[in-house]
């Protein structure tokens, strides 16, 4: 019982140590004592704070490091239940093809110069829009199986990767092209509070959908004969658990572009410490996530004087992390 | 407590009647063993019962009204299917646990009297030392149990099992056997099971459905049923029953003689 209450608490703690490490890293460092200031005014008289040291804070450095907590956390959150749905452990945010289908909204708005904001719409609308498609597709005989969503999802989303090389290829390689491309590799460097106040009603709908029916994802992952003799409705069920995953996924890909290994790789490290019971493995995943991708994005922006993209370093770091995990744990929980 | 099938038929789409007209009754207390050739239909016909498939004609009775086409009904009905293990790892109390999903809401979480519950399930089917053992990790006789334990968390009044002793060796045959007798005899719980060994069936039953591949049916007490006529008929073979008797132990032996001859 005194593990069950100290975790939580232990996670929550831990990641606000993480945030504000965080918020003091970068070009220009801040002091703790000036963050804390700044986030808590009175609390800590005899700290002046500039203008800047405010603006970096409040329009630059809090909705970026809120945004890398909140989108790994959703993005594992919904591997995790992807991974359940599909009673599969290669199963992946994009196993529906959400993230292509997101991405190509996005270059299609870029390749079209359209401003930040509407390049953010366009990825969330067709993120949602491919895997609406999938499920139409998906319906074979009137049956829908998680056979028949997977290979829909393949063929939806072999579609839009086709399309996203389409508009790469006519994109004009001066300037629109790399654009394209380091959207396509994954940044939080553009993250304003507009487009965090945008973005975060989705993320927190779906986060909030997936922890609530956490221990119903134990049921999807048997075989569905098994889950409706259990009195579970589950074309019901699946459609929420997919419907939240999806959303999380083309949220996070409308807001900072294609994120790899997050959403497959912290539900597994996350199954390896508490096993594989989704009431603990979704909680676990979120906490496990949102300090992975902070860790994650302060080294993108901080690490070199320019920004590196961020699905180069979660494969860079997190293919040791996992091994030594993998490792260490033998593997349990799997 | 009177579980009912009336006049069910069913075929496939496309293809022939599989089940014409079959008409049986469980009470609470009772055990109905069903036996048939592969093919027979026996699964397809439990799916019926329980709703999963639709019946062409005819339907299931509970207490005399017609079976609940939602969830409710899964609150007095266990069902153990044929094994089939999940993909991701859990443990068997968690395994066990899900047998209360049909009495908790789509957000709701099992309390600590769930999880009370599922250990006290896991003790009566005798398999409490499994309880943090992973499912994956566990034998076939092991998992048969568990899943034994997941229908009875979800405190049904009736439990219908396909197939619990198939491919468990025979000392697990005996205790799958042992457990649902234990849990009908002591318990009250009414039970139909199917199984493809007539010596199993004749062991265990109060009542016994028998059908054969031409979607024909043969219902009856036990004891009128489970006759060599009836069960050369049903399996499409010759075959000799011997009573035997050790100490206090009697039963029956089934002798095959051949499946080319004809009877």
């Amino acid at each position: 019982m005194k593990k069950r209450i100290l975790s939580p608490v232990f996670c929550v703690l831990g990641l606000a140590v993480l945030g504000l490490a965080a918020l003091c890293l970068g070009q220009y460092s801040l002091s703790p004592a000036k963050v804390l200031a700044a986030l808590w005014p009175g609390g800590w008289p005899g700290v002046s704070l500039s203008d800047t040291d405010l603006t970096v804070i409040f329009n630059v450095r809090l909705p970026r490091v809120l945004l890398a907590l909140l989108a790994g956390a959703a993005l594992s959150g919904a591997g995790a239940a992807f991974q359940a749905v599909f009673s599969n452990p290669l199963a992946t945010p994009d196993t529906l093809g959400v993230a292509t289908g997101a991405s190509f909204g996005a270059v299609l708005a870029i390749l079209m110069g359209l401003p930040a904001l509407a390049v953010q719409g366009a990825a969330l609308a067709m993120g949602l829009g491919a895997v609406a498609l999938v499920y139409l597709v998906g319906q074979v005989r009137g049956e829908r199986t998680v056979l028949t969503l997977v290979l829909a999802g393949l063929v939806v989303s072999s579609l839009f990767s086709a399309l996203v090389s389409l508009v790469k290829y006519v994109a004009d390689p001066q300037n629109t092209l790399p654009a394209i491309t380091f959207w396509l590799m994954g940044s939080l460097s553009g993250t304003t509070r507009r487009s965090l106040a945008l973005g975060l009603p989705f993320l927190g709908v779906g986060v909030a959908v997936l922890w609530l029916l956490r221990w119903k994802l134990n049921l999807l992952a048997l075989p569905q004969e098994e889950a409706l003799s259990l009195g579970v409705p589950v074309k019901k069920l699946r459609v929420l658990a997919v419907g939240a995953a999806a959303l999380i996924t083309a949220s996070v890909v409308s807001l900072c572009g294609q994120i790899g290994w997050v959403g497959l790789l912290v539900p597994h490290a996350a199954r390896m410490l508490v096993g594989g019971d989704n009431r603990r493995l979704i909680p676990a995943s979120f906490g496990l996530g949102a300090a992975f991708f902070l860790v994650i994005d302060t080294l993108a922006r901080c690490a070199t004087a320019a920004e590196i993209p961020v699905s180069i370093l979660t494969a860079v770091v997190g293919a040791p992390l996992f091994i030594v995990l993998l490792r260490r744990t033998g593997g349990a929980g799997l | 407590m009177k579980l009912e099938v009336r006049g069910g038929s069913f075929g496939y789409p496309g293809g022939p009647p599989l089940l014409r007209g079959v008409s049986f009754q469980v009470e609470g207390g009772e055990v109905l063993s069903i036996l048939g050739p592969n093919g027979a239909g026996k699964t397809t016909l439990l799916r019926c019962m329980l709703g999963l498939l639709s019946w062409k004609e005819g339907q299931t009775l509970l207490d005399g009204q017609p079976l609940a086409n939602d969830t409710r009904r899964w609150q007095s009905i266990g069902y153990v299917p044929q094994q089939k293990r999940p993909t991701l790892g859990c443990t068997a109390l968690e395994m066990v646990l899900l047998g209360r999903s049909p009495h908790l809401g789509l957000l709701a979480q099992p309390t600590a009297r769930d999880e009370a519950l599922a250990r006290e399930c896991l003790e009566r089917v005798g398999a409490e030392a499994l309880a943090n053992r992973l499912c994956s990790q566990l034998s076939g006789g092991e998992y048969q149990l568990v899943l034994f334990a997941r229908a009875l968390a979800v405190q049904p009044r009736f439990l219908v099992l396909d197939e619990p002793e198939a491919n468990l060796d025979f000392k697990n045959q005996q205790k799958v056997l042992e457990v649902l007798e234990r849990l009908c005899r002591q318990e009250g719980l009414g039970a139909l099971w199917i199984t493809h060994s007539p010596q199993n069936a004749l062991a265990l039953a109060d009542k016994a459905l028998l059908l054969n591949r031409q979607g024909e049916y043969r219902f009856g007490p036990a004891e009128e049923a489970l006759t060599e006529e009836n069960l050369s008929w049903c399996l499409e073979m010759p075959l000799k029953l011997c009573r035997v008797q050790a100490g206090e132990k009697q039963g029956w032996c089934v002798l095959p003689l051949g499946s080319r001859e004809k009877g």
